[in-house]
């Protein structure tokens, strides 16, 4: 019994001193920010979107630049395509300024639109800034027949619903371009989702699909061993593939509703003058040349746009996927 | 014998002081219930920032090998599998430590595992450009009858019941068809908002086996080691006798390297493919779950040897062959190194390094191991409160750290729960395992088959036409038959 | 103390596999429940099967539970569940541990609960060393805790 009062008092001043201890360090909340930031990324590590993000955000704490002076720890919940880390986000994640996350578009608009139970949309996000732009790109294997989008329309149109497509799963940028082609084009094609982009591309390099749509950066990476037929956006790409022309250059009218917008946002509630913050000092951070030279050099198209921008950008994305994704809910 | 010449580059301090650090906090986090492989590698990816391109693959590498031999020595000790790929150590080593030979099996484990490795590490030197394209060979129906075949091994791992093997089999792969379903865009079985990130692999084989041993200490209050003597074992006596166990090793390396190749998440199974071919071939069948050295020393060659060839999809196409290498593809990534042929003409200097640095590392594994075998009656000695405490505390923080998602943390605690219970019933939890890895490639695979054979001559002629596919089929009629033949003889035996 | 006999085993998996099917054929879209429809007939068949060889086997004992020793860690278990992410990991890991140690160990002199103090700031420093140290991940916290 002596044991027991003795291990309950324990206890009790282990709490009253865990508390003190908190409390003590809450109270010296500074000048934003005073403490290293987190960006969550919905989805694993080592792929497109963690590594870019981790490129980008490497200048963040840089002695020499006046960025944001403190360093930013990218922490991955990846799951369910997205939904997992952008639904913690949206209904977990504290509005101090030190939780943000990066987006992707279509993927999170897209999903907002086609599931009901997802906690996120383009309402109850702050968008900060945009770092990358990466195309859908149309391509088809090494030794494939098909040399150009008119070969492909050509036999496409011939053999109705026997053009094989990969891509990264339903719903995402890849699926997006696939429908917009079919419905531009006026054929007839299969999508075979697969379970992201590096098997989509594989299965395109296998010959185990006819063609696909993939991301441009990967595309560009292993283009000894795939033919890039055409760029799913308004206009080329300069930097990496300036000899490949756009679907609409081909004649077929796809705009740029599946390009992968890829950048940072906080959740809603955020203090005003936080957002300001980062909006003004994030570009900056994207805009170094270090950042820009190791992002060249890893094959990733860099497309920096501010707040205001990605608002637009977002509006608009809403407007025209709702209309492509009427009547495709799951 | 190009890899030869940049031996020098190892050998510098930095690069050894990389290497010995990687290697032996790869052997530790292995080790650690809750730390996979292939968080490993993640958590370490924004160390390699502040290093250049070398170093960090160097580092990388060196923990990508340890950890997985790592996982070993949970396996043996605790019966706690560090990794799926140490399923199969545990069948046999927690026995043999169970009888007082708790060194004698680590060092078995480690002595394979560095065979293996380094087979593994040679296939990747001499034969990459050979075997580059054989990964784009596998369409999804040859990974589907490879998932198959995998279901064919649930049946003969439980030594006891084969109803109750496949039975537990069937409830992970039920168990895998919870969550979003990335091929087909929907939701399935998502009772609860934990539930829709589906159950993640690490989350459940932390909860299935560490949970269920914890409450086991706590129920019968006994230390490990006070069940047995132990038993004093010279390491030359071990090295001599592993090395005499060439079928063990030849099936174990064999079978690493074939599925090291294939892509996919088939590498977590190389350690129960190897296991279940080495007990169907031996001559002392009645032996194996009960402490048979030989199960070890295959599933740990195979675990290792399936490290090497798993790099050569990715550093010649970037298509990893195994969850970890997918990752290190990001870390290539980073340092701006694509896969393909320029990681072999631009970067060759980092490239042949970095592969020389795994077989240096693969050394200092089985140095270290063998000198932390001797430590293993410390963790057998450690009194069963304080081993469960700190197992539980573990598995909570290294399930969390996954996905940071704490609904990881209540299916590996509700699973874990629920096994112990079952495992009263009579089942186990390795076909459970297995099903959750195999469940989400057949199906994945069968629905992509389904949708390009629509487009041909249906699905039956798209999943029986081509050499691949017979051969990958006759491969499962043989393992059916063979598990069948073998029951049936030993229920004439009885 | 829980006595388990074959005939709870096989009547608990059959039900199992009931409740699974039932869920599995009621789900909705055919095409995305086809494998969940396969796997659980499967499992009906199998525990129909031990049903089976149940009438030729005797009714033994197979395993024992004591359930009253196990409650302490199953509550602690429970309440980590309800409550670990509000009060932070490293608040409720070190009362399971403590909890644990204490309650599971045959001696109970205060001498023993000094030494059970001290191992629980060392272990979860180390943990602290290596999870939030070390690979900088981010557990849920109390406040700054």
């Amino acid at each position: 019994m002596e044991v027991d009062m003795k291990i309950k008092k324990f206890f009790l001043y282990f709490t009253i001193i865990l508390s003190i201890l908190s409390f003590g360090s809450l109270s010296q909340a500074g000048d934003y920010p005073d403490r290293p930031i987190s960006v969550v990324v919905a989805y694993n590590p080592g792929g497109a979107t963690d590594f870019q993000a981790r490129l980008v955000t490497m200048m963040a704490a840089h002695p020499k630049k006046d960025y944001l002076g403190q360093p930013i720890v990218i922490i991955n919940k990846p799951g369910a395509g997205g939904k997992v880390g952008w639904n913690w986000f949206a209904s977990k994640a504290r509005n101090d300024g030190y939780d943000l996350a990066a987006y992707n578009v279509p993927h999170f608009i897209s999903q907002s639109i086609v599931f009901d139970d997802t906690k996120y949309n383009i309402d109850n996000l702050e968008p900060i800034a945009n770092w990358g732009a990466d195309p859908a790109v149309l391509i088809v294997g090494p030794d494939s027949p098909f040399n150009s989008v008119a070969d492909l329309l050509k036999f496409a149109k011939a053999n109705p619903g026997k053009v094989t497509f990969s891509g990264a799963g339903k719903f995402v940028g890849h699926h997006i371009a696939f429908l917009q082609f079919q419905k531009a084009s006026g054929t007839k094609l299969t999508y075979v989702p697969h379970t992201g982009g590096v098997p989509a591309l594989a299965a395109v390099k296998g010959g185990q699909v006819m063609a696909g749509f993939n991301n441009l950066s990967d595309a560009y990476r292993s283009q000894k061993d795939i033919k890039i037929l055409a760029i799913a956006d308004l206009q080329r790409e300069a930097t990496f593939l300036p000899n490949v022309p756009t679907l609409k250059e081909e004649g077929v009218d796809v705009d740029n509703s599946s390009v992968n917008f890829r950048g940072i946002m906080a959740p809603k509630g955020t203090d005003p003058k936080i957002i300001e913050f980062l909006a003004a000092k994030v570009p900056l951070m994207f805009n170094d040349k270090k950042t820009l030279k190791q992002m060249k050099k890893g094959g990733s198209p860099v497309r920096i746009m501010n707040r205001a921008e990605v608002q637009a950008m977002w509006k608009a994305r809403k407007v025209s996927l709702t209309k492509l994704l009427a009547g495709l809910a799951p | 014998m190009e890899f030869l010449s940049y031996f020098s580059n190892v050998f510098t301090f930095t690069n050894l002081l990389i290497l010995f650090l990687g290697t032996v906090g790869g052997l530790l986090m292995g080790a650690a219930p809750g730390l996979s492989p292939t968080m490993a590698v993640a958590l370490l990816i924004p160390f390699t920032f502040k290093m250049s391109p070398e170093q960090g693959l160097i580092m990388l590498g060196a923990v990508y090998t340890s950890t997985v031999a790592g996982g070993a020595i949970s396996a043996i000790l605790l019966k706690i599998p560090g990794a799926p790929a140490n399923i199969a150590t545990v069948m046999d080593g927690y026995p043999m430590a169970k009888a007082g030979k708790p060194k004698e099996a680590l060092h078995y484990c480690f002595i394979s595992s560095f065979i293996g490795g380094v087979i593994g590490i040679f296939i990747l030197i001499f034969f990459t450009p050979v075997l580059a394209g054989f990964a784009l060979k596998f369409g999804p129906s040859h990974m589907f009858w490879i998932a198959i075949f995998g279901v064919t091994v649930i049946a003969t791992l439980d030594s006891n019941s084969i109803i109750k093997g496949l039975f537990s089999g069937a409830i992970g792969l039920w168990l895998a068809t919870i969550g979003y379903d990335s091929v087909l865009g929907v939701e399935r079985f998502v009772f609860n908002p934990i539930f829709s990130g589906g159950i993640n692999i690490i989350a459940a084989l932390v909860g299935l086996f560490a949970i269920p041993q914890v409450l086991s200490m706590l129920e019968s209050k006994q230390n490990i080691s006070d069940q047995f003597e132990m038993e004093k074992r010279s390491l030359s006596q071990s090295v001599l006798y592993n090395i005499s166990r060439i079928k063990a090793l030849t099936v174990g390396s064999i079978s690493g390297v074939i599925i090291g190749l294939i892509p996919g998440a088939g590498g977590q199974i190389a350690g129960l493919v190897s296991y279940d071919q080495i007990k169907k071939i031996s001559k002392n069948k009645e032996n194996f779950g009960k402490g048979e050295p030989d199960g070890i020393i295959a599933a740990e060659s195979a675990n290792n040897a399936m490290v090497g060839p798993s790099l050569v999809p990715l550093l010649t196409l970037g298509v990893p062959g195994s969850p970890t290498a997918a990752v290190l593809l990001g870390g290539l990534l980073i340092h701006g190194m694509f896969p393909g042929s320029n990681l072999f003409t631009v970067y060759a200097e980092t490239t042949w390094t970095f592969i020389d640095s795994l077989l240096i590392a693969q050394l200092m594994m089985l140095v270290f191991g063998l000198y932390i075998s001797g430590l293993a009656k410390y963790v057998i000695k450690t009194p069963a409160n304080y081993m469960a405490a700190a197992i539980t505390i573990l598995a909570i923080f290294g399930t969390y750290s996954v996905q940071h998602n704490f609904a990881d943390v209540i299916v590996m605690l509700f699973l874990g729960v629920s096994m112990f219970f079952l495992s009263k019933f009579g089942f186990t939890a390795a076909p459970i395992v297995l099903g959750l890895i195999l469940g989400p490639i057949a199906e994945t695979n069968f629905t992509q088959a389904k949708i390009i054979a629509d487009t041909q001559n249906g699905i039956f002629s798209y999943l029986t036409s081509g050499p691949l596919n017979l051969t990958i089929i006759s491969l499962c009629i043989i393992s059916i038959t063979y598990g069948f033949i073998t029951e049936m003889k030993k229920k004439k035996n009885d | 103390m829980i006595e388990i006999k074959n005939l709870t085993t096989v009547i608990i998996t059959l039900i199992l596999s009931i409740l699974l099917a039932f869920v599995s054929f009621t789900g909705g879209a055919s095409e995305a429940y086809l494998f969940p429809k396969i796997i659980t007939s499967t499992m009906i068949i199998l525990s129909s099967l031990s049903l089976l060889f149940y009438f030729f086997e005797k009714n033994q004992i197979i395993a024992k539970i004591d359930m009253i020793k196990l409650s302490v860690y199953l509550i602690l278990i429970i309440l980590f569940i309800l409550f670990g992410e509000i009060v932070g990991f490293y608040f409720s890991a070190t009362l399971i541990f403590l909890t644990v140690c204490y309650y599971y160990s045959e001696n109970k002199a205060t001498k023993i609960i000094v030494y059970n103090l001290l191992v629980t700031v060392f272990f979860m420093l180390f943990i602290y060393f290596l999870f939030s140290v070390l690979l900088k991940v981010q557990v849920p916290r109390f406040f700054l805790l």
